[in-house]
């Protein structure tokens, strides 16, 4: 079961962002999204994460038909996503970050915690404990304890991921996880995507590293302009000539 | 409107684990260690208070206000909605109870029940209104409502006693009647602190404040922001209730300007004051301000001080007095002073080469 | 009919004082987007520190005291900003804390009693409707204050340095304008105008502590009644609300005229017509 983009608009105040773009994300493979800047990737990744409507097209995941539903209900459908510039609470822990991660899995009533029942502490702690499982996989457990602003950017991106991890998706939206690393930290990161992939979790991957796309993707998919430019396997891509020309013809001339 | 979809495949349950461990149970110690250390306090100074009526009042207004200042704490502290109307909600428990029991003959434990429900219920059709508001607009919008009930109440007529009030609200039937009033207020106080700190440690409550940072943060993990808020705010109405319950049948008498605007005012300058974002912060908060309103020569000075004690508040103490230790404040004024000798010497050479 | 006319009449006469105070909230939120709840608090200082003093003199140290309370406010203002304690909600607050102190002061200096300082006496009558001379003066100066407010905003170079502080206090700082100054003066002038307002109600129906919290409230509702716009915008409003309070008292109780505007300040806030900055981050 996927997750589908098919022909999606969208239109801001005169101003086309994105027109007839389709897209899917496939259960344990990593679909790369490309283009230069303005080819309308982090418009696509918000109208699938639902924090953009489109004007035209749909979403879906199966058969369900997601484009009209707010952005909260992503969540509850399996798919998680993380941000270009990564969002958390600065005064929370880098834990306790992570740990709303698994706002959907325990639910929001506020009667069982304050009541303090058998069941919520349970459930406390297990979050806790796949939480610590978590830092570990991501190389978090030394900052666990520190507040999550103090903390640098490569581990907030991977506070990103884990935090996206602790909803158990389906399905991960990462945009641009890579920005700012260098050579090491991109390791880090595509052995993590290699992990997701192979739990069965479709990954899109919003980068410009072709690198890091060559190692982990197995499809890609290219926009400029808001408008489908070309698709295929990372190896094609590299070659095909108007995708270089998109992306260098600018420098030539 | 968005649609409201069902997830076709829901996202997996967290099975609860078997046992909760060591590290847990630490840390569920340490953070219940204020709440202890309150209701000590309190016990521990109840034969020091015994001697006079007017301490023991003092007490008993204390932990009143105190447990409002709490929910405040939880509203405004978690939730960052600033209502200026706990006092009414608690004035919604207190008429409640004292309605059932004069009029309708129903014991003062078994109205506690409607003093919660009411409030808890009309806070959350009021937040359901209002929690997409700017945080300005909301708490004008409160503010607005506590007026309005004030002056409703007046126009109540027989039932609320109008400007009047209602009188010979019976006492809670319990044995040596001030110390149990003092000791159960301060058992109220302990057991607000106690939901707050509850909430604080457990998802929503954390939920609340990824909503306070960053409202699409909070959705893209699933939160939905507008009823969540929605219930903290009945929470939060819910347990100022408990202290309108709780003022009715210690002081048996009730007028719409017992529990009206200026009280919440107090409250939230109390909660300003001690720190909105602590768990003893509106508790200490409280106790600053009743004692300096008793204690403030003249009762037709005491706007002054409030008016000075909030903007100084404001000034010296944005997280409030608790909200940041005091070596922290030590450290981060120390290092203000060093980075601007830094930056004048930086200065000075620059010119010097120049 | 005729009853409906003279309520209307009233409330006109009050409403302009509710109109200058509005203003005067309004010239804070347009030039530093304070809500500033202490106007309520500048007209009542100034109104009872016009009839202590007496007529005629009166009237100027009541503009003084007015002028001297919105300084203070001024002061915390440009404090806080310093501080780097740059929300609403802190400054609103502070100007709630200013508002209870003015009103102890008021309790404190001048004790319980409403004051009143005859000005204008006596009434004009159109046919079956009496017009208080002092609410046609009221009507007057509001008018000719608000005007030349808009005037010196609009068409002298002091004005143009007012609003280009207004739109951007960093633009301006950096084409060398004293920011600091210039929003001090801002307070200054709607302390002046708040306090007129105090002064020419305690000629009208006179002053009182507690009224400052009540103004505040009139003046809020007035200010949104047409939507927070303009100056005139609030006048306008300050009469409309003057009228419906008036006309409100005339066939009901109290209690339930002073809750309409109540009502409507809830009603307008719910419906999230009052754009404020600062919305959920």
């Amino acid at each position: 079961m996927s997750i589908v983009a098919e022909k999606v608009s969208v239109e801001f105040g005169g101003l086309r962002a994105l027109e007839d773009v389709s897209i899917a994300v496939r259960p344990g493979r990593v679909e790369a999204l490309i283009g230069p800047n303005g080819a309308g990737k982090s418009t696509l990744l918000n109208v699938l994460s639902g924090f953009v409507k489109p004007t035209g097209g749909k979403v879906y995941v199966g058969d369900l038909d997601l484009t009209r539903a707010g952005s909260h209900q992503r969540a509850l459908n399996g798919i998680a996503r993380s941000f270009q510039t990564p969002r958390f609470v600065p005064h929370m822990s880098v834990e306790e970050n992570v740990l709303i991660g698994f706002f959907p899995r325990v639910g929001g009533r506020l009667l069982p915690p304050v009541v303090g029942t058998r069941r919520h502490r349970h459930e406390e702690e297990a979050i806790r404990d796949r939480t610590r499982a978590l830092l570990e996989e991501f190389e978090l457990t030394e900052v666990a304890d520190t507040p999550a602003a103090d903390v640098p950017l490569w581990r907030l991106r991977m506070l990103e991921i884990a935090r996206a991890m602790a909803l158990d998706p389906q399905y991960i939206l990462l945009d641009e996880p890579a920005a700012g690393f260098d050579e090491q930290e991109r390791d880090l990161l595509s052995r993590q995507i290699a992990r997701l992939t192979e739990a069965g979790v479709g990954v899109l991957l919003v980068e410009h590293n072709f690198g890091l796309i060559k190692s982990v993707s197995s499809h890609v998919t290219v926009l400029a302009q808001g408008k489908f430019l070309a698709d295929g396997d990372p190896a094609e891509i590299d070659s095909h000539p108007e995708v270089v020309e998109v992306y260098l013809g600018k420098e030539e001339h | 409107m968005t649609a409201q979809v069902t997830a076709r495949t829901p996202v997996r349950e967290v099975s609860p684990s078997q046992r909760v461990g060591p590290a847990a149970r630490g840390r569920a110690l340490r953070e219940i260690a204020p709440v202890v250390a309150v209701l000590a306090i309190a016990v521990a100074a109840t034969p020091l208070l015994l001697g006079s009526a007017g301490l023991m009042d003092t007490s008993i207004t204390i932990a009143t206000f105190a447990i409002m200042a709490i929910s405040l704490g939880i509203a405004y502290g978690l939730g960052d909605m600033l209502s200026l109307a706990q006092a009414t909600f608690g004035a919604v428990g207190a008429y409640a109870t004292a309605i059932a029991t004069t009029s309708w003959g129903v014991s003062p434990w078994l109205s506690l029940i409607l003093a919660i429900a009411l409030p808890a219920a009309i806070s959350y059709g009021m937040a359901r209104l209002i929690v997409r508001l700017s945080p300005l607009a909301l708490a004008l919008a409160t503010l607005a409502f506590a007026e309005l009930f004030e002056l409703a109440v007046n126009e109540g007529g027989d039932l609320t006693g109008g400007y009047i009030g209602i009188g010979a609200i019976p006492a809670l039937p319990l044995p040596n009647p001030a110390v149990s009033a003092h000791v159960l207020g301060w058992v109220l106080v302990a057991l607000a602190m106690l939901v707050a700190l509850r909430l604080r440690a457990s998802n929503p409550g954390r939920a609340l404040l990824a909503i306070g940072t960053d409202s699409v943060l909070a959705k893209s993990v699933g939160i939905q922001v507008n009823s969540h808020l929605a219930a903290t705010f009945s929470l939060a109405g819910g347990i100022a209730g408990v202290a309108g319950w709780f003022y009715a049948h210690t002081r048996g008498y009730l007028a719409p300007n017992s529990l009206s605007l200026d009280i919440s005012f107090m409250i939230a300058i109390a909660v300003i004051v001690g720190g909105r974002r602590t768990i003893l912060g509106p508790v200490v908060g409280t106790i600053l301000i009743v004692l300096l309103r008793d204690h403030v020569p003249g009762e037709t000075s005491h706007g002054m001080f409030y008016g000075a004690g909030l903007v100084a508040a404001l000034l010296l103490f944005p997280e409030g007095v608790t909200g940041e230790s005091w070596a922290a404040r030590w450290r981060r004024w120390r290092s203000r002073s060093s980075s601007d000798r830094l930056v004048r010497t930086l200065g000075a050479r620059k010119e010097g080469k120049a | 009919m005729s009853s409906l006319l003279n309520f209307l009449a009233i409330g006109v006469a009050l409403g302009a004082l509710y109109g200058l105070i509005a203003t005067s909230m309004g010239l804070i939120w347009q030039s530093t987007k304070v809500l500033d709840l202490a106007v309520g608090g500048y007209a009542a200082v100034a109104g009872m520190v016009t009839a202590a003093v007496g007529f005629p003199w009166g009237a100027l140290a009541g503009l003084a005291a007015g002028v001297a309370a919105s300084l203070v406010m001024g002061v915390i203002f440009l404090a806080l900003q310093r501080r780097g304690v740059t929300d609403q909600i802190s400054a609103a607050f502070a100007s709630i804390g200013l508002l209870f102190a003015s009103t102890s002061f008021v309790l404190w200096y001048f004790g319980t009693d409403p004051r009143y300082v005859e000005f204008i006496t006596g009434t004009w009558l159109l046919g079956d409707i009496s017009f208080s001379r002092q609410g046609v003066f009221n009507v007057a100066v509001a008018f000719v204050v608000v005007g030349a407010v808009l005037w010196g905003m609009h068409r002298t170079p002091a004005g143009e340095v007012l609003r280009a502080t207004a739109i951007s206090p960093r633009n301006a700082q950096l084409i060398g304008v004293p920011v600091r100054r210039v929003q001090l003066s801002m307070f200054a002038l709607s302390g002046l105008l708040a306090g007129g307002a105090g002064v020419l109600m305690v000629f009208t129906r006179g002053m009182s502590f507690g009224l400052g919290l009540t103004l505040t409230i009139a003046a809020f509702g007035a200010m949104i009644v047409f939507g927070v716009r303009g100056l005139v915008t609030a006048l306008l409003g300050g009469l409309v609300i003057g009228v419906v309070e008036a006309v409100g008292a005339g066939y009901f109780p109290a209690s339930v005229a002073s809750m309409v505007p109540l009502i409507f300040i809830f009603a307008v806030l719910v419906s999230g017509r009052f754009k404020l900055e600062g919305a959920r981050p």
